[in-house]
């Protein structure tokens, strides 16, 4: 959707989530950033539940812990807010495809206001992208690498 | 004391825009029933037809997935919380097992193999590519399409399934062809326009599938059977006409499918697209998806000389512009001759062994142009709309004698 501001990302949190990837080969890494107004500022690895080249599912009880520690960290009142507010990005990485999301990506795709961040690891260095996945429809995020 | 349910953001315009909904029951599966009644449309998003917990819902209750435990028998205290939660997760290719499989034959729609042409490239020039369309259920790239059309309409209410209600379309073929599947299998009556040239297979294979064919006079070709079409249409309001070339999910369909398979199998790298210009779907949705990888992507549209109807593809100068086609995001428009895509359409058979239709050969032939003149570490990609079996009728395979391919081809409508 046009309007949807850059997604800004520290550099360092940039290098984790690529040697996150990394470490995860050969199967999919993922994880969540938290971070409130388009800002990452924390990055959560999840455990991938279903371990495989070309699928990743954050591992149920992970999901929850990661959002419970977001909730926390970053102050959501639960009583008027929503953890989504805190989740800046969902990230998980493509082995070897390019880091554009698939069609298994956009069929699943249930969080509308968070970035999907992609590490495609199929080039060198690897390229971090960011999409926004709203009703089926894809459109790409500026990222801005800060620091 | 009640039961809370707790509703994750993206279902809760099914509740009414509730962030927690209170429910009564001893179990998991009587506070969803209590659920379900009160706010019906939140049903299909949270369990199966089946009543199973969708795959990709998480559901806990005192922090625990239900999934690991009793599942839907677990029980639910008086003043306990249920927390819904979409799952993360996602994918790099479509796992074979996953979601193609299981379902009935509109699950296998998509997902074509994209191949090399190596025989044909051109010497110096790119890498060719085709996307083998043929492979789809019912023959065709328009099986996308028309499962699109159908999904959306379907989705805002318009259809029904097995409600019997008449789909009606003006359409010389393949959109017939998938539409007369879909609605075989969504138990609705299908009802096609066409132009009475249309190629006997065709016409065959709609009826085949039980449903209804109009003619139009072939004299007036494509744009003869939305005329007709649009008359019958307005006549009758209880007819759904979901109209491919005004209709978005046209193009929609192959941006959320088309575009992101060539991307997937190409890592991304894709510098030209070819296809041939017939509603512009294809042009309009799959390079929407490449232009977002590659901002800097050609997209190339074959357009037949004017005049010649032949092709099926759309001459811009003859008349007609589809809705749903921005010329503007075309890069280049390129024209090719009839001789020159029943040439290709051979060369296609003798050479890479792939039996293309008439179309695809003339998509074919601005493919190897377009390669000649680009590097050899670029990728240009085309699609194979459907297959030369469709065609056969017409006898262009075979080369013979002193045929004169013009005035083979004069008076009939390929696409």
């Amino acid at each position: 959707m046009v309007g949807d501001a850059p997604l800004v990302l520290p550099r360092a949190l940039r290098d984790e989530l690529v040697a996150h990837a990394r470490a995860g080969l050969p199967n999919e890494a993922c994880g969540i950033l938290g971070g409130r107004n388009g800002r990452a500022e924390r990055f959560y690895p999840a455990v991938n539940g279903e371990p495989s080249p070309f699928f990743y599912s954050i591992e149920s009880r992970d999901l929850l812990r990661i959002l419970q520690e977001i909730e926390r960290d970053f102050g959501v009142d639960a009583a008027q807010e929503d953890v989504e507010d805190a989740v800046a990005a969902i990230y998980h990485s493509h082995v070897e495809s390019p880091a554009f999301p698939s069609r298994t990506d956009v069929e699943i795709a249930h969080w509308p206001d968070a970035a999907y961040l992609i590490v495609g690891l199929g080039s060198e260095p690897p390229d971090v992208r960011a999409f926004m996945i709203r009703d089926g429809r894809i459109s790409r995020r500026e990222i801005i690498v800060e620091g | 004391m009640a039961i809370q349910i707790r509703i994750p953001p993206v279902l809760r315009p099914s509740v009414g825009g509730a962030r927690q909904v209170a429910v009564e029951g001893a179990t998991l599966r009587e506070a969803l029933a209590d659920l379900f009644a009160q706010h019906p449309a939140v049903q299909s998003q949270v369990v199966d037809d089946a009543g199973e917990i969708n795959r990709f819902v998480n559901v806990y209750v005192d922090n625990e997935d239900v999934r690991l435990g009793q599942g839907l028998d677990t029980p639910v205290a008086d003043g306990g919380t249920v927390i819904v939660l979409p799952a993360m997760a996602g994918g790099s290719v479509f796992p074979p097992n996953l979601c193609r499989g299981g379902g009935d034959v509109l699950s296998a729609i998509g997902g074509t193999p994209l191949v090399e042409l190596p025989h044909l490239r051109p010497e110096g020039g790119a890498r060719v590519w085709a996307k083998l369309e043929m492979l789809n259920p019912s023959g065709s790239i328009k099986d996308r399409v028309a499962l699109s059309l159908i999904d959306a309409a379907e989705a805002d209410g318009r259809l029904t399934p097995g409600s019997g209600q008449i789909v009606m379309e003006p359409t010389s073929g393949n959109t017939g062809i998938a539409l007369a599947m879909i609605c075989a299998v969504r138990g609705y009556r299908f009802r096609a326009v066409m132009p009475e040239s249309a190629t006997p297979e065709r016409v065959q294979q709609i009826s085949m599938y039980g449903a209804e064919i109009v003619f139009s006079p072939g004299e007036l070709g494509s744009n003869g059977g939305v005329a007709l079409a649009r008359e019958l249409a307005a006549a009758d309001p209880t007819i759904y006409m979901p109209f491919q070339y005004a209709n978005p999910e046209n193009p929609n369909a192959h941006y959320r499918t088309t575009g992101p398979e060539i991307l997937d199998a190409l890592d991304g790298k894709v510098d030209a697209f070819v296809a041939g210009l017939g509603t512009g779907g294809t042009l309009m949705g799959v390079g929407r998806a490449l232009r977002e990888a590659n901002p800097d992507v050609q997209i190339v549209a074959a357009e037949p000389l004017q005049g010649e109807a032949v092709m099926g593809l759309r001459s811009l100068e003859d008349g007609y512009t589809p809705e749903i086609l921005d010329v503007s995001q075309l890069d280049r428009k390129l024209l090719v001759t009839n001789t020159e895509s029943v040439q290709a359409m051979r060369l296609a058979l003798r050479r890479e062994g792939i039996w293309i239709g008439v179309s695809c050969g003339a998509a074919l032939s601005v493919a190897l142009r377009v390669a000649g003149q680009m590097d050899p570490d670029q990728n240009v990609v085309t699609v194979f709309a459907d297959g030369g079996a469709r065609y056969a009728s017409a006898n262009l395979f075979e080369e013979r004698e002193g045929e004169d391919l013009e005035e083979l081809m004069e008076d009939r409508l390929w696409w």
